[in-house]
């Protein structure tokens, strides 16, 4: 008798240890869904995997491409070196319009076109790395005893209106016996006010152009959730730091520029 | 006659520079700079350049190829833009300016309820990308265009089949079958017909009731969205209706609350609630310029409740700022209480001295207070080294800092706006370069200039003659000091430069001993002086300006003294002895109170008075004997005509009265003129520590000269007699260092000066001018100057 209650007992321990694994797995699934995506990246969800694959890289290239001015690589010939009060180390913020003489000339259009330019900027900082996600991605199937065609078009990203969208341009067919699939959408599209903020970065640069100058409080009143900094420096350079206070998304720029349009005369009477 | 001279030199003083009106360096215009550098730079040799561009022999911003515009493959019309640059990115370059050019012509573009002012070929990829073609409007202004927008008729356009009505807000245009499809996609099931029923109710929300049935599915709710920085409430159909405001959340029967759901009423309607400028959680109409925000009640600032009856948790946010401007630990004085985008002028903290004033000025004039100007003239107290404007703005219930211009190239000027009463600063440019080439007081003096005028030595030292010494005979100087980088040679060539020398010149008898003059006392060298006696130490001490609360008497002239003298010929004040000195140099025969000898001045008629008709040949002799007859036989006056001669004959022989009229004078001129340029000489730092005591420093050399007034020998060595600000007590230490530059003033630099450079050692020039060393003294080149 006490022996049967004992093989109850262990029978109950089994049951529940089971039952502990089966909640334990679930939990890990609720939480850790990236674990089993992994596992079943390239059979279940190959845009998912690409965009996993690179979105840090993204974020990350896009951070330093804002903080320079609209350039990937530090800016070092046609930039200033500039460093925040909060901030460790100086990086180069690009001149977008730039003079280096000394008095009333306007600054020259080093970057006309600065949406398309950053634009540019985003996608090759990230070419190697999408080469090596879709590469890793074929070789998954393969593994997987799949015969892989990927087709590679020209990517493409642009900046529109709350978005920063790149598309990958690639079509990746897969065969396994007789089953084919053919995935066409790949791409990433990350939340981003950038658009707004190049506008308005674009819109100083014109003010520069002409008036030299231009009224940060101006940008901040017509734009709600924009922070528009000027900091000016010791050759006259100023600094711009345009904030989105949403996306926390911060493009630095510099500008050297004087108006055109002073009359010195009164200055050289006698 | 033996005559001997005093060299005076004040060195690290101050800087003699004359710009004139081309300040623009360089010789040719490099398409682009080499190693990377900047499109279309102005360089001084085809070296810099690029060598894969081309260059131009004329500056960039005259040459055609660096100015023009560059139209991208989109539209976009981009100005300033070097044509190689735009080969680059594939644009069309054109070197017209963009308002010349068809293409960048911008024109209204109107697509349903929105609108853009671009030009035509980018208002085209708008329509292409929407799918249907717009309104382009030519011929009217951006603030026309948006206007229009203003007045196009929207309302609700509701979309019925048998088995559901939904609504979406468009224009009666797009509320047609020419938009079927858009239309269609907002239905659950939009292939269960062809073609749903379309009907439009202008001016009508989705919610609206019409005859106490609502016109479609869409039904109010107590929910809200953010919109162009207003809260807006919501209808189950995801539509905004109207402005948010609790007191109209729909109730049946309520007549004024259906209304509310029916009509659309734009935020400026005077029936539309408003917000304070603390913000409501009740109110949606927010206005950044009313200083609210749109936002989740969370994130609101000051003045708010922790939650809102609003269920979205929108709220008006106040978005004030409070700040300690005093410094007593409270916000509570008046203006510590910051509007959103309102800005000031502050101060660093830290520092022993701030070393800034808050400079205010009239917003609508651009004139400085008065009294900030006359407050910045303090050189010891406000714009000393270290010191920095900044700008502080409020912006969304925080201060952001603003750093004005490193070495203070900008500074900070507040003022009150009339309309709003909140302040509103801007870190300005410092115009200290522009000030060191104004020459006359007016223009330099003017209340919006930030200059200031120091009567004494011009820059380009040469002396005017008395009619117009007031405007003229002075130095225009930066009210901001400028901040100097001392790491760069420029910079120590600035202070370097700050040297002047003075020829004293005295007139000895053939009774005295020449070669013992070292043992001269003070009053008996000033009374033996007969030119540019003030570098004597305490020339005319007996007369200095008066100083009272720390302000000196401001320079007289003659012609604009008021005050009663011995003759009572002027008014009612009585004459400061600074006056009576005045009046003294410009009449001859005056009287001052007391002898000539005791009071430090010369009393050699040379000093005084001319032979006829040749101002450059002084005369000789002393001005009258002690005990003697005439006018002035007491010793306290001159008469160039003794014993005789017309007052007009007196006129003809009289001396122009000296650039200053004692030692105390000349001293306080020339330091206050260095220390205003820049951070050059002795004086305390925003930390509390002086700076070098051989930046300010007087040596003197006596020499005996021949009549010619060449140099016989040295009587002494070179001697500093002064140094920071005080003349040496006891014996007196030779000078080791031969100073590098000399400028004197009778060799006039301004040929350098006119080609924009200043004359200063070439061991410190980064960039000689042409021919520089022809136009300036021996040991000093022409410098073309870049100060940062």
């Amino acid at each position: 008798m006490i022996e049967k209650e004992g093989k109850r007992g262990q029978v109950t321990i089994f049951i529940i240890i089971g039952l502990l694994i089966v909640i334990l797995l679930i939990l890990v699934y609720l939480y850790y869904p990236e674990i089993f995506s992994k596992l079943s990246k390239s059979t279940k969800n190959p845009s998912g995997y690409i965009q996993k694959c690179i979105r840090d890289e993204m974020e990350d290239n896009i951070e330093i491409i804002l903080l320079q001015g609209g350039d990937f690589a530090s800016p070092e010939k046609i930039g200033y070196i500039y460093k925040q009060l909060d901030e460790d180390e100086p990086i180069y913020a690009k001149y977008l319009c730039y003079t280096n003489s000394d008095r009333y000339v306007p600054c020259i259009n080093q970057e006309p076109f600065l949406k398309t330019h950053v634009e540019s900027e985003i996608l090759n900082s990230v070419s190697d790395g999408i080469d090596n996600c879709f590469n890793s991605l074929v070789q998954s199937y393969e593994d997987e005893g799949y015969t892989v065609n990927l087709e590679e078009g020209i990517p493409k990203t642009e900046i529109t209106e709350n978005f920063i969208t790149t598309n990958f341009n690639r079509t990746l067919t897969l065969v396994k016996g007789d089953e084919t699939n053919v995935y066409r959408r790949f791409q990433i599209e990350l939340n981003s006010n950038l658009y707004e903020i190049l506008e308005v970065a674009d819109n100083i640069v014109s003010w520069e152009m002409v008036a030299g100058d231009s009224l940060p409080e101006a940008y901040m009143y017509y734009n709600p959730y924009l922070r528009v900094e000027k900091h000016i420096k010791s050759d006259d350079t100023k600094i711009y730091v345009i904030t989105d206070l949403k996306t926390e998304e911060s493009f630095r720029f510099a500008i050297r520029s004087y108006p055109n349009n002073i009359d010195l005369t009164a200055y050289f009477e006698i | 006659m033996n005559m001997r001279k005093i060299n005076m030199l004040l060195i690290g003083m101050f800087v003699l520079i004359v710009f004139g009106n081309s300040l623009i360096s360089g010789l040719v215009c490099c398409e682009k700079l080499r190693e990377g550098g900047p499109w279309c730079q102005d360089a001084t040799t085809t070296n810099e350049c690029d060598s894969a561009y081309t260059h131009w022999d004329k500056f960039c911003a005259v040459t055609p190829e660096c100015t023009g515009t560059c139209i991208e493959s989109t539209g976009k019309c981009a100005e300033n833009v070097p044509k190689a640059k735009c080969d680059l990115e594939e644009g069309a370059w054109d070197r017209r300016d963009a308002s010349e050019i068809e293409d960048c012509q911008e024109l209204c573009c109107m697509l349903g309820q929105e609108t853009w002012y671009i030009n035509a070929k980018e208002c085209k990829a708008i329509f292409t990308s929407y799918g249907y073609d717009g309104e382009m409007i030519t011929g009217i202004s951006r603030d026309d265009c948006y206007e229009r927008a203003t007045t196009v008729v929207t309302g609700a356009c509701v979309i019925s089949t048998s088995a559901e009505r939904n609504c979406t807000i468009t224009t009666e245009e797009q509320c047609t079958n020419a938009h079927l499809n858009e239309l269609k996609s907002r239905l659950a099931n939009p292939d269960i017909v062809k073609e749903p029923d379309l009907d439009f109710y202008p001016e009508r929300l989705c919610t609206a009731e019409i005859n106490n049935r609502f016109i479609s599915d869409c039904a109010p709710t107590n929910y809200s969205v953010c919109k162009d920085n207003k809260i807006y409430f919501l209808d189950t159909c995801g539509n905004t209706a109207n402005i948010y405001d609790l007191s109209k959340t729909y109730v049946r029967g309520n007549t004024e609350r259906e209304n509310y759901w029916t009509f659309m009423r734009d935020y400026f309607d005077p029936t539309i609630c408003n917000v304070t400028e603390a913000g409501s959680t009740t109110c949606g109409n927010c206005d950044t310029g009313s200083n609210t925000v749109c936002q989740d009640y969370k994130d609101a600032n000051v003045n708010q409740p922790s939650r809102t009856a609003n269920p979205s948790g929108l709220v008006c946010g106040d978005l004030s700022c409070e700040v300690d401007l005093n410094g007593d630990g409270d916000t509570r004085d008046p203006g510590e209480i910051k509007h959103h985008l309102e800005s000031w002028c502050g101060e660093i903290s830290g520092a022993k001295s701030s070393g800034i004033l808050i400079i205010h000025k009239n917003l609508t004039t651009g004139e400085i207070y008065k009294k900030d100007i006359e407050a910045l003239k303090n050189t010891s107290k406000y714009n000393i080294p270290g010191s920095r404007y900044y700008k502080l703005t409020c912006a969304y219930g925080k201060v952001l800092v603003e750093e004005c211009g490193d070495y203070r190239s900008s500074v900070c000027i507040e003022g009150i706006n009339d309309v709003t009463k909140d302040t509103s600063a801007s870190c300005e440019y410092n115009p200290w370069i522009n000030c060191l080439a104004i020459s006359n007081r007016t223009a330099c003096e003017d209340n919006t200039s930030l200059c200031k005028w120091i009567p004494g030595y011009r820059w380009d030292n040469l002396s005017i003659s008395e009619a117009n010494r007031k405007q003229y005979q002075g130095s225009c100087v930066p009210l901001i000091a400028k901040g100097l980088n001392f790491s760069k040679s420029s910079s120590a060539g600035l202070c370097q430069m700050s040297t002047v020398q003075v020829n004293t010149l005295f007139e000895s008898s053939i009774w005295s001993n020449r070669d013992n003059m070292d043992d001269w006392s003070d009053r008996r060298l000033a009374n033996r002086c007969i030119n540019d006696c003030y570098a004597l130490p305490f020339y005319g001490r007996v007369y200095n300006q008066q100083v009272k609360n720390r302000v000196v008497e401001e320079k007289q002239y003659p012609e604009e003294l008021s005050c009663e003298d011995a003759r009572g010929d002027y008014g009612n004040d009585v004459c400061t002895p600074y006056e009576l000195l005045t009046e003294f140099y410009d009449e001859s025969e005056f009287h001052l109170p007391s002898p000539l000898g005791v009071a430090y001045l010369s009393t050699r008629r040379g000093q005084y008075c001319h032979k006829e008709g040749e101002p450059d040949n002084w005369v000789s002799g002393g001005i009258t004997s002690i005990g003697g007859t005439g006018e002035c036989g007491a010793g306290d006056c001159y008469d160039c005509t003794p014993g005789a001669g017309s007052e007009s004959k007196d006129e003809d022989k009289e001396r122009d009265y000296p650039i200053y009229l004692t030692n105390d004078e000349w001293l306080r001129g020339i330091s206050e003129r260095t220390r205003s340029v820049a951070d050059c000489g002795y004086k305390s730092s925003i930390n509390g520590d002086y700076s070098d005591p051989e930046t300010e420093m007087i040596t003197a050399i006596i020499q005996k000269l021949s009549q010619k007034g060449n140099v016989k020998k040295n009587i002494t060595v070179e001697q500093i007699i002064w140094k920071a600000g005080a003349y040496i007590q006891g014996p007196l230490e030779p000078y080791e260092t031969t100073l590098d530059v000399v400028v004197n003033p009778e060799e006039d630099p301004s040929n350098c000066a006119a080609t924009g450079g200043i004359c200063m050692n070439a061991d410190y020039c980064d960039d000689e001018a042409e021919n520089g060393e022809i136009a300036c003294p021996s040991g000093a080149v022409c410098c073309t100057m870049q100060v940062d």
